[in-house]
């Protein structure tokens, strides 16, 4: 019996005027419903029990005053003053950690989630930060510039240099530039008494450096202008190196040191700390930058690289026309700058800020790391919020009952989001903890040579910038289920299942959307690894004009005086016979310049061509033995290869690549004269070597046989190439011990198998395609996670549905269909959500991704297609689970 | 005379019921059906007193601050509203017994009228 309703009824009677106070009549209610049973219990039927209470109440509402509820009172007493204002937040936080509590496995799931992605972005913003936003270590570090030079309608790709011509000329009276200065980086043998020769960094430097960069000498002095000019052999030691060689001797001014073979007086240490242009140098030595026009007639070239300091107001717009105009002005290089620069045309001189200079290489690489680490983000998001609005639906109830004893909807919506936001923040805390630890194996996880790596750590700002990305990410998780809590009717909500198709529809329809974009982050993220991935296997199984394996290289620095070029064959003819003998080596060679490599030398000179007229000619020069074809594998395509018979005194013979038959002898190479000193005759043509990308042009090469050269072997690091019946790195002690044998003073270096040198000039795509590969299977993770749980949940959702269905005559297979068909419809729209864009931002990726297209249809085919497949594997248990649905059970449920 | 004695009565029965119930919450804080009943046990029919009444007692009571009506969930329970005394109804209840006393001291030494459920408190 409603009890409620009778009291009300009967209150109503007595004064119709007035509605009755529903706190009254639920109070009155009780009372009655008590007596009845109490009636009951002592023996009344039914029928006379009713009558008893009927009395009860008609002598209530004959007694009640017709004012029902006393002024002042409220009908509820409202909530505590605790949930109020900040109180209220401590009472949120408490019950949020309660939740968390209660529901550890939605928890750990949410916050391992988020907190891997937060880890993977702090990172990639750390090192953002550390490697293209902080400034350089040094003062007034935005206003230096890197200055290089090019001539217009240059073919080369050269890196960043500057000529002594346009450096003598634009020295002086510069207006853009307060100070402007040289300098060349070399690796070196240093002998100090008493220890091992050892190969170090030194760097050759003009005077002005160290103004440049405002460093003075912590010990003795820096070197002047003067000590430049007179090229003087003084060295300044970095403070490292005066510490660790010298244990900090503060009478180390004046003590000799020896580089490469030459006595170097020390005259000063460098400030702690201080370094440029990297940090491993270990001193500095005076750059002479000689004169254009020698005063035997000739021309001397001298190439390194240019830095300035932008005088005040001023810009590197303004500095690069500067540069341009005097480089114009300045002696023209002739011959050795077509020769350099591959064009005669005008100088065009520019300058960039240091850091972009120092940092442009990997900056599309790290902002694409920092887009799909922020995609991944998201995406984990949006499955925390798909979980989450699955609990809200779960916990409307709670909802709806907080709803009505008073929580306004604005109260409950802080509740949910001070949930999140605890979820997120704590997760923050352990994502921000794992990036300490990231940052710190970066240098061991990133390839060598990637700038700046020292510079990079986790300060206060960056982790601020990961908990804030934490914060969002809780925010937007909570964001969908205080949605629902303000779209619930809540009194509906509390009636029951029967009240809530109309929004059971909305709550699925919006975890449908966040799929469908969970599947278009996948998707984008699965492309642009495929391209990168596709793109680096591209590059590495590349046919390069030789065979990689078996192959031992190392460089053999014969610096001079020491050794000059009869010296220097005399050694490497000893060592390649020597090698030779042994079993495990197939063949030997010797080379001046090796397929990746670093050094490079180059070959220009004017000949008649076939049409009649001059052709001016610039080739890659390659002094090599004649056993390098064979011991590289280069493939003969006419006449022959070089020989042991090309000695001096026979006729002169080289080799040409196949590109520079074609670009300079019009394919017609075999006995063409080439006038490079002397006269020299092709008697071969082998097939091109692409030795850095090798989606550059393969670039004409002449091999020349070093038994030729009149004054032998010329150059001071000739390379050892040595190809092996086995495992080339098991050659490496024989090695060693036969050059200590052989040529003690030789301090054999970068001994390297020709696959590490490839896999090293392949590391930083090799990097960023596993990395994105990481990414995309995370988000592919979390993508087959989110659908499973979507679909699992409509099938629950739908349980009483299906089994009405089912038991009007649809078959499982039917309803085991229909959830595979909703499965495949969110993938569907997902998937084209994805590719879309994938395909208009794909150019963005065009400087990484080499060798194939950027809309590689391989990749654009694959990525959708596997993540059909993981849709469908994901949608297979809840389609089952449908199909094998119990209606007797479902109807019952 | 009849009706002095009836509005005399009236006023007993009152002022009884309100001491009745101060004295029923100075132990605790008991719901309206369990005052109900216990005014019903403890005073054994003698002070006539209807539960009908009841409630519009409480509300008075209440209004005038002497008690204090409070929603309370327990688990597995219904809400209910509880009362409790106040400070001043802990006030007024003192002063009330001690008039009642007074009242029925006089009461015994005149007719010796029984104290009904007065040792309740």
């Amino acid at each position: 019996m409603d009890w409620n309703a009778e009291v009300r009824a009967a209150l109503a009677r007595r004064h119709p005027q007035v509605p009755p106070d529903e706190d009254v009549v639920e109070e009155l209610a009780q009372h009655a419903e008590t007596s009845f049973h109490a009636a009951r219990g002592e023996g009344l039927d039914e029928e006379a029990a009713a009558a008893r209470v009927g009395a009860l109440i008609a002598g209530w509402s004959a007694a009640m005053p017709a004012t029902p509820r006393a002024a002042g009172r409220p009908a509820a007493a409202p909530p505590p003053a605790a949930s109020r204002g900040l109180g209220g937040l401590a009472l949120d936080l408490r019950y949020a950690l309660r939740q968390l509590r209660r529901h550890p496995g939605f928890a750990l799931a949410a916050g391992a989630t988020t907190a891997l992605g937060i880890a993977a972005a702090t990172t990639i913003v750390g090192l953002i930060w550390g490697v293209l936003l902080q400034p350089l270590p040094w003062p007034d570090a935005e206003r230096l510039v890197q200055l290089s030079e090019t001539r217009q309608g240059s073919t080369r790709l050269l890196p960043p240099l500057l000529t002594n011509a346009t450096y003598l000329t634009w020295q002086d009276r510069h207006r853009t530039l307060d100070t402007l200065a040289a300098y060349s980086s070399h690796i070196v043998t240093l002998a100090l008494p008493g220890a091992e020769p050892q190969r170090v960094r030194v760097v050759e430097a003009t005077a002005s450096l160290f103004p440049l960069v405002s460093a003075r000498a912590q010990l003795g002095s820096l070197f002047t202008a003067e000590e430049e000019r007179s090229a003087r052999t003084v060295a300044v030691l970095s403070a490292d190196s005066w510490r660790r060689r010298f244990g900090g001797d503060p009478g180390v001014a004046g003590r000799t040191i020896t580089l490469d073979g030459t006595a170097y007086t020390v005259i000063g240490v460098a400030p702690n700390g201080f370094s440029f242009p990297r940090r491993d140098v270990e001193a500095w030595v005076p750059l002479r930058v000689p004169p254009v026009n020698t005063p035997g007639g000739g021309q001397a070239v001298a190439l390194f690289s240019g830095v300035g300091r932008l005088a005040a107001g001023a810009t590197a717009v303004q500095a690069t026309a500067e540069g341009t105009t005097r480089a114009r002005a300045a002696t023209p290089l002739g011959m050795a700058g077509l020769a350099i620069f591959g064009s005669e045309g005008p100088a065009a001189v520019t300058a960039q800020p240091l850091l972009d200079a120092l940092t442009g290489e990997v900056r599309p690489a790290l902002l694409l790391l920092l887009a799909a680490v922020l995609l991944l983000v998201a995406t984990a998001v949006g499955n925390i919020a798909g979980m989450q609005l699955a609990r809200a639906v779960a916990r409307r109830r709670e909802i709806a009952i907080r709803a009505a004893v008073g929580a306004g909807a604005g109260r409950i919506a802080r509740q949910l989001l001070v949930e999140n936001v605890v979820l997120g923040l704590l997760s923050g805390v352990a994502g921000v903890g794992l990036a300490a630890a990231l940052v710190r194996l970066l240098p061991r996880l990133l390839p060598r040579g990637f700038p700046r790596l020292a510079e990079v750590t986790l300060d206060a700002r960056v982790a601020a910038l990961g908990m804030l990305l934490a914060l969002v990410a809780g925010l937007a998780c909570g964001l969908f289920p205080v949605a629902l809590a303000y779209r619930t009717r809540l009194a509906a909500a509390l009636l029951g299942e029967g009240m809530w198709g109309r929004r059971r529809l909305s709550a699925s329809h919006a975890r449908s959307l966040v799929m469908g974009v969970q599947v278009a982050i996948a998707v984008l993220l699965l492309i642009a690894a495929g391209l990168l991935a596709r793109s680096f296997a591209a590059r590495l199984h590349a046919d390069r004009g030789f065979e990689p394996r078996h192959l031992l290289t190392a460089t053999l620095p014969m610096p001079g005086p020491e050794f000059d070029g009869t010296r220097r064959r005399a050694v490497v003819d000893t060592l390649l016979a020597r090698l030779r003998t042994l079993p495990e080596v197939e063949e030997a060679a010797v080379t001046s310049v090796l397929p990746l490599g670093t050094n490079e030398s180059v070959a220009g000179f004017t000949m008649q061509s076939a049409g009649g007229g001059t052709v001016q000619v610039q080739a890659a020069l390659r002094e090599v033995t004649p056993a390098y074809f064979r011991a590289l594998g280069l493939r003969l395509v006419a006449g022959r290869l070089l020989a042991a018979t090309d000695v001096a005194g026979a006729p002169r013979a080289v080799v040409v690549s196949r590109s520079f038959a074609n670009t300079f002898l019009a394919g017609r190479p075999l006995r063409a004269m080439l006038p490079i000193d002397e006269s020299w005759q092709v008697v071969g043509v082998v097939d091109d070597v692409r030795a850095s990308a090798v989606t550059d042009a393969p670039r004409p090469e002449i091999y020349v046989p070093i038994a030729q050269l009149t004054d032998g072997l010329e150059h001071d690091q000739p390379q050892l190439v040595v190809r092996t019946a086995g495992d080339p790195a098991a050659l490496v002690p024989t090695l060693r011990a036969l050059v200590r044998q052989q040529a003690p003073t030789v301090a054999i270096e970068s001994i390297l198998t020709m696959e590490e040198r490839l896999a090293g000039s392949l590391a930083q795509p090799r990097l960023y395609a596993l990395l994105l590969a990481a990414f995309a299977a995370f988000a592919l993770l979390v993508t087959a996670v989110g659908l499973f749980a979507v679909l699992s949940y409509t099938v629950a959702q739908r349980t009483r549905d299906l089994g009405v269905r089912s038991a009007l005559g649809a078959t499982p297979a039917l309803l085991g269909r229909e959830v595979l068909r909703q499965c495949l419809l969110v993938t569907g729209c997902g998937l084209v959500a994805g590719v879309v864009p994938a395909l208009a931002l794909a150019r963005w990726l065009d400087s990484l991704v080499l060798g194939i297209s950027v809309r590689d249809p391989l990749t654009f085919v694959g990525a959708p297609l596997l993540l059909l497949l993981v849709a469908l594997l994901s949608g297979l248990l809840p389609a089952l689970r449908a199909a094998r649905l119990d209606v007797v059970r479902a109807l019952g449920a | 005379m009849a009706a002095i004695d009836k509005k005399l009565a009236k006023e007993l029965r009152k002022g009884s019921a309100d001491l009745l119930i101060l004295a029923l919450l100075e132990e605790r804080p008991r719901h309206g059906y369990e005052i109900g009943r216990l005014i019903d046990q403890r005073s054994s029919g003698a002070l006539a007193y209807h539960v009908a009444s009841l409630y519009p007692t409480l509300y008075r009571l209440a209004e005038q601050g002497f008690i204090d009506g409070r929603w309370v969930e327990r688990a597995g329970q219904r809400r209910r509203r509880y009362y409790k005394l106040t400070a001043r109804g802990r006030r007024r209840l003192a002063s009330e017994r001690s008039i009642w006393q007074q009242f029925f001291l006089a009461l015994d030494r005149v007719a010796n009228f029984r104290q009904a459920a007065l040792e309740e408190g």
